[in-house]
C-alpha cells in the first residue's frame, strides 16, 4: 500500500486500492475509515505531507511515530534557544529534550532539521547552553555540536542555495527535494562528511542509491552539484574541526568542553 | 441563472471569480456569493419558516426563538493539533519558522490508480475552481471543537471572517456522498444568517426544558462514528493566522501525553503576546 503522512498533524492516511484509512500518533492501532473528501480536513493547512510507496501498515505508523517524535524534539529545540521566552520555560524544555533525547534515533532525528541550516541570528545558544549545563547532558553534547558546526552547516547550505534552479523542474520540485533531503538526513550526512574530510564520494555514491531521492528525475545532477565545492577542500575542515570523541554522537556528552577542545 | 453583475463596471462575474474579469476590481467571496443567490435564500427561507411552525406547533415556540438567538451568538471554530498551533503562533518568528520551512513541500500525489479518490475531491462541487482557498470550521455555542481533529479548538474572531464565511447544514465530506454530488438549495446561508440555518436544520430537535448547555450539544457533537458527529460547517475563503484567531481553548486529550508541559507554556507564552488566552477545559493536566 501507500501512505500519505503529516508528522504535523501526527495523521496518516493508508491508501489500498479505493480503501483510505486514517492513523494517528496518539493510537496508532485504531485506523479509521475515511472517504476522500475528508482528507483535507483531516490534513487541514499542513505543508510537511510525504508520500510513502509501497510500504505496509507497520512501517507506517513506525515513521508516523518517528516523525512525530522529531517534530516534537525540534519544537522543544527551538523554545530553548528562544530568548523572548522566560527561563523557566526554557529550563522545561531543556528537561524535557534531554528525556525525549534518551531515546534511540531521537538525536539523529532532531539534528536532520538543525543540520540542514544555519541558525538565525534570533536563536540563543548560550542561553540554551547555560540551561543545559549541569542537568541536560545530551541536550548540552547536541549544542555544542551545534555550535562547532556552524561554519559547516552554513556551508553545506550555501552549496545548496547556489545550484542553479535549472537543475530541477520547477521550484516546487527544489522544495521537495530539499525536504526529502531534510528529512532523509543528507544534509546532516553531508556536513558530518565534509568534516571528515575523505568521504564526500562516500556520501554521494549512497545518496544516488538512496530510494526517495532516487524518485527525483534530476538526483544525479542535483547531487552532484551539491557536493562539487568540497571536492577540493577536505583537508581545511578535516584540520579546523576535530572529531568528537567515539559514543558522543548518542548523547554521552564530554565533560566540560565543546567538540573543538 | 445568470451571473450578478460587478457593482463597479456592471458587467457579469461568474460566482467562482473572486474578482471582476472585466475591471478587476475585487468581488465579493465567491462561497458568501453562492449562499446569496436569491434561489439559496428563497429555500432556506422555506425551509426556516417550515422548521418554525412545526416548533411552535409541539409546544416549542419559546425554545425556537431562544436557540435561534442563540445561534446568532455562535462562533466559528477549527480544531488543530497543538503542532500546528504552535506553527500558526510563531509564523512570524525567525527561529521557528526557518526550521519549520525545510520540511515544507507542496505534495505530489503518485499518478498511478491508487490515488485517484484523492485527486477526485468532491470539494469541487462545492467550490469550483476554488476549494484549495477554503478552510474548514464549526460553528460552536461554547467554543467547543470536534476533537477528532485536534485537541486545540481555535476560535475566530468574527470580524475577521464574517465577510468571507459562510456555513453548510452539515459535514460536507459526509453530505455530498449522501446528496450524490448534487447540493440541495437552502442548505447554505452566508454567515450572517447561519441561525437561520441552524433553526431549519436543529428545530425538529428542540424541547420546551432545552437549556444553552443543550442548544451547544445539538449544534457540535462528537459521535461514537463519524457520520454520526454533528455539526455546521463554516467555510471561510483565504488564509488564517495568530492574528484571526480570538482565543483557544484546550480540552483534555483522550490518550496519554509526554512532554508537552514546556510546549504548551511556550505557546501560552506566545499567544498572549498576542492577546490571545489559551483556555483550559476538562481537567488539570495542564501547566
Amino acid at each position: 500500500m501507500d501512505a500519505l503522512i503529516s508528522a504535523r498533524t501526527g495523521t496518516a492516511l493508508l491508501v489500498e486500492g479505493a480503501d483510505l484509512i486514517s492513523i494517528h500518533a496518539g493510537a496508532p492501532d485504531k485506523g479509521i475509515p475515511r472517504y476522500a473528501e475528508e482528507v483535507p480536513r483531516l490534513f487541514g493547512e499542513a505543508l510537511d505531507l510525504q508520500v510513502l510507496r509501497g510500504v505496509d501498515r507497520a512501517q507506517v505508523v513506525r515513521r508516523l511515530q518517528q516523525e512525530a517524535d522529531s517534530a516534537e524534539a525540534l519544537q522543544l529545540s527551538l523554545i530553548l534557544l528562544d530568548p523572548k521566552l522566560s527561563g523557566e520555560i526554557r529550563g522545561e524544555a531543556a528537561e524535557e529534550l534531554e528525556s525525549a533525547l534518551g531515546e534511540e534515533g531521537r538525536i539523529e532525528g532532531l539534528e536532520r532539521v538543525l543540520y540542514a541550516h544555519p541558525l538565525p541570528s534570533t536563536a540563543d545558544l548560550p542561553g540554551a547552553l547555560a540551561r543545559a549545563a549541569g542537568h541536560a547532558p545530551r541536550v548540552q553534547n547536541l549544542l555544542l555540536h551545534l555550535t562547532a558546526f556552524q561554519p559547516l552547516i552554513e556551508e553545506v547550505r550555501h552549496a545548496w542555495i547556489d545550484i542553479p534552479d535549472a537543475l530541477f523542474a520547477s521550484t516546487a520540485e527544489r522544495r521537495r527535494f530539499q525536504a526529502a533531503l531534510v528529512r532523509e538526513g543528507h544534509f546532516r550526512e553531508l556536513v558530518l562528511a565534509v568534516r571528515t574530510g575523505s568521504t564526500v564520494e562516500s556520501f554521494l555514491a549512497a545518496a544516488l542509491l538512496h530510494p526517495v531521492l532516487r524518485t527525483f528525475q534530476s538526483c544525479r545532477s542535483v547531487l552532484q552539484a551539491w557536493v562539487t565545492p568540497f571536492r577540493q577542500r577536505k583537508w581545511q575542515w578535516a584540520t579546523e574541526v576535530a572529531e568528537p570523541a567515539a559514543g558522543n554522537r548518542e548523547g554521552k556528552a564530554r565533560p566540560g568542553g565543546t567538540p573543538k577542545e | 441563472m445568470s451571473d450578478p453583475a460587478c457593482s463597479f463596471c456592471g458587467h457579469p462575474v461568474p460566482l467562482e471569480w473572486s474578482l471582476c474579469p472585466h475591471c478587476a476590481r475585487p468581488s465579493l467571496y465567491p462561497n458568501v456569493r453562492v449562499a446569496e443567490q436569491e434561489s439559496e435564500r428563497d429555500a432556506l427561507a422555506f425551509r426556516y419558516r417550515l422548521a418554525v411552525q412545526d416548533a411552535e406547533s409541539r409546544g416549542c415556540g419559546e425554545a425556537v426563538r431562544a436557540f435561534e438567538a442563540a445561534a446568532g451568538t455562535t462562533v466559528a471554530v477549527l480544531s488543530r493539533s497543538l503542532a500546528e498551533v504552535e506553527r500558526l503562533a510563531n509564523s512570524d518568528r525567525q527561529l521557528y519558522a526557518t526550521y519549520y520551512q525545510l520540511l515544507e513541500a507542496e505534495v505530489k500525489l503518485p499518478d498511478d490508480d491508487a490515488w485517484d479518490p484523492l485527486r477526485r475531491l468532491a470539494d469541487e462541487v462545492l467550490f469550483p475552481g476554488y476549494k484549495e482557498k477554503i478552510r474548514f470550521a464549526a460553528l460552536s455555542l461554547d467554543g467547543a471543537g470536534l476533537p477528532g481533529y485536534g485537541d486545540f479548538a481555535l476560535v475566530l474572531k468574527e470580524e475577521m471572517i464574517e465577510h468571507r464565511a459562510s456555513v453548510l447544514a452539515g459535514n460536507s465530506a459526509l453530505l455530498l456522498r449522501k446528496w450524490d454530488y448534487n447540493v440541495p438549495t437552502g442548505s447554505r446561508a452566508a454567515w450572517k444568517e447561519r441561525a437561520r440555518l441552524c433553526v431549519a436544520k436543529l428545530a425538529a430537535r428542540l424541547k420546551p426544558s432545552m437549556t444553552e448547555a443543550d442548544f451547544a450539544a445539538l449544534l457540535l457533537r462528537s459521535g461514537a462514528r463519524r457520520e454520526d458527529d454533528e455539526i455546521v460547517e463554516v467555510h471561510i475563503w483565504g488564509p488564517l493566522s495568530s492574528w484571526t484567531f480570538e482565543r483557544v481553548v484546550l480540552s483534555r486529550p483522550a490518550g496519554p501525553r509526554r512532554l508537552i508541559r514546556a510546549r504548551v507554556k511556550a505557546l501560552r507564552a506566545k499567544l498572549a503576546e498576542a492577546g490571545i488566552d489559551l483556555e483550559e477545559r476538562g481537567g488539570a493536566w495542564m501547566p
